[in-house]
């Protein structure tokens, strides 16, 4: 067994919530500093879900190739489902699968929660084996 | 779609390694004197903690796969080999897992045999 590849783990954002930001957004912000709180903390929680997909990236080495995996996140910060969307192969399927499965996340902010009305934080995972 | 699906049953230092010389008494050291100061078994401690917070949930049925493996001086996860497995997936899952540990450097004085780990997956 080879523990020798390079991964890169690359969030696109599906989330639910995200979606529903103003097109404007990047251009100043809403101006409400209460939104822009709330959307600075979303932002942190959606990073820490890319940092831990990064660091529980397993290093097997199965060749060239990418997975993408979308996954939803519950109010509790659980995995509550994952499907593979796109795979090069089984094996790299399998293991970015494994990857999103063993996230332990905390539970998105209170404002996520409230807005997303008790439907899951939906998200897209990139897996690039280079 | 998700179960807890995955208990282990044996962690850290595995004794039966230890014990299993062809050639007269090991003089490989036990777990427990591997685990003698403060910080061995504090970082002992830690990578069986990443072991069971790292465990995946998925459901790939009943099996059991047993892994063997060694952590270098600067913590990386080297020579790992799979001992016993009765399902590929299983064993690529349990594999991923092993080589997914970022640990952190073991004590510089810690015996390199102390860094030899067999870990066992039970998949419910």
């Amino acid at each position: 067994m080879k523990a020798a590849a390079f991964f890169v783990a690359f969030l696109l954002v599906l989330a639910g919530p995200a979606s529903a930001q103003s097109l404007f957004d990047g251009f100043g912000g809403t101006g409400d500093p209460a939104q822009e709180a709330a959307r600075a903390e979303y932002e942190q929680w959606k990073r820490t879900i890319a940092r831990q997909a990064k660091e529980h990236t397993s290093r097997l080495w199965l060749g060239h190739g990418s997975v993408t995996v979308q996954f939803c996140v519950d109010s509790a910060g659980r995995v509550a489902d994952a499907n593979v969307v796109k795979a090069s192969n089984n094996e790299q399927a399998l293991l970015a699968l494994s990857t999103i499965s063993s996230l332990k996340l905390p539970p998105p902010p209170a404002s996520a929660r409230k807005a997303a009305g008790g439907k899951c934080h939906l998200f897209s995972q990139s897996f690039y084996y280079p | 779609m998700f179960r807890a699906v995955i208990v282990f049953c044996l962690i850290g230092v595995s004794p039966a390694a230890f014990a299993q010389f062809l050639f007269g008494p090991s003089e490989r050291p036990t777990l427990a004197a591997c685990m003698a100061t403060p910080e061995n078994k504090a970082w002992i401690q830690s990578v069986t903690h990443q072991l069971r917070e790292r465990a995946p949930k998925l459901n790939l049925g009943s099996g059991t796969v047993t892994i063997k493996f060694h952590v270098d001086f600067r913590g990386h996860v080297t020579r790992a080999s799979l001992a016993n497995y009765d399902n590929n997936a299983r064993a690529l899952v349990a594999a991923g897992m092993i080589t997914s540990l970022k640990l952190p450097p073991p004590p510089f004085d810690m015996d390199a045999d102390c860094r030899d780990f067999e870990q066992t997956f039970h998949f419910h």
